[in-house]
């Protein structure tokens, strides 16, 4: 139970599990939702998968991830949605934003 | 593979105290013998059971589908629903209890707790990706209803009969477990029929 809390304290992973309750998603899919770096993400998976709240399954080149959480768990979840500050996707979208325009920019001069 | 010992190791003790509670139950009301039989013959069940499982858990090569890690569990709930009514049956006849209904009680808010630690479990439980014959995004989201319906039914049903006359309780139970069969077969039976914007076993 200590590795599920300590997953959900992230808003990045909460914000993986919410992307993932939609449907599976490959790595890449996801990634693209953060403007992080992609070993970040591959952290942020591995956690999520030690705390059993997603599984990975490989599917010719690229790694499905799905979402494999108990009532209780997806309770939890939306408890720290709730109560853990709110999580940084606008924010996040915005920075995303911001680094494309940037590099339009720069692929325009 | 190795088995879930705690586990095993309370399912054993709870089938062993629920064979002495009918021992017990069979010397203080000897009249009824035929009574304690059947309980008797379940409890010998169970530990039969227990005792395959670990030895099949042991030989398993780690398939989560085919290891029977379930059975204790399984067990575990059914020593209890049994247990709790003969221990109270027990204490009844030695006037230690008056109340004539806490044994209904007692294992209703018992099934209730099982149902809902099934609910918990069943967006758990899904099958490999490649080897589902539907949208991967479907089955996760019935599973998901499922879960919840079945977890709140449990719920409900155990407060229910904490709560409620036994009479009320029996047909709120029972409206509420009809209730979450049809949300089930009728998300079951929508899983089953292909999408009109999808191939016919498409995969995501």
């Amino acid at each position: 139970m200590n590795t599920v809390f300590k997953a959900l304290s992230d808003p990045t992973r909460r914000r993986v599990l919410q992307l993932l309750r939609e449907r599976p998603m490959s790595a890449g899919e996801l990634s693209d939702h953060f403007p992080v770096s992609k070993p970040t993400m591959s952290a942020h998976f591995a956690v999520l998968q030690q705390a059993g709240l997603i599984d990975a399954e490989k599917s010719g080149r690229t790694i499905v991830y799905r979402l494999v959480m108990s009532v209780l768990e997806e309770a939890l979840l939306g408890f720290a949605q709730t109560f853990g500050g709110s999580p940084d996707s606008e924010r996040t979208s915005r920075v995303g934003d911001r680094k494309t325009a940037k590099r339009l920019a720069k692929g325009e001069a | 593979m190795v088995p879930n010992s705690r586990m095993f190791r309370a399912a054993s003790a709870l089938t062993a105290v629920g064979i002495v509670l009918v021992v017990t139950n069979w010397y203080a009301r000897p009249e009824a013998a035929l009574a304690w039989t059947a309980p008797l013959a379940m409890f010998a069940v169970m530990f039969a059971a227990l005792r395959l499982s670990r030895r099949a858990l042991r030989r398993s090569t780690g398939d989560a589908l085919r290891s029977p890690d379930w059975i204790p569990t399984a067990v575990v709930f059914a020593a209890l629903m049994m247990g709790i009514p003969l221990a109270l049956t027990l204490a009844r006849s030695y006037g230690v209890v008056d109340d004539i209904d806490l044994g209904r009680r007692s294992t209703g808010v018992l099934i209730g707790a099982f149902l809902a630690m099934l609910g918990n479990v069943m967006p758990k439980s899904l099958p490999p990706l490649s080897s589902m014959r539907c949208d991967g995004a479907r089955q996760q989201a019935f599973q998901r209803l499922a879960g919840w319906t079945w977890v709140l039914c449990g719920l409900a049903s155990a407060i229910g009969w904490l709560a409620l006359s036994i009479d009320s309780a029996e047909i709120a139970t029972t409206v509420l477990v009809v209730t979450a069969m049809a949300v089930t077969i009728v998300q079951l039976l929508r899983l089953r029929r292909p999408r009109k914007d999808e191939p016919a076993h498409g995969l995501n």
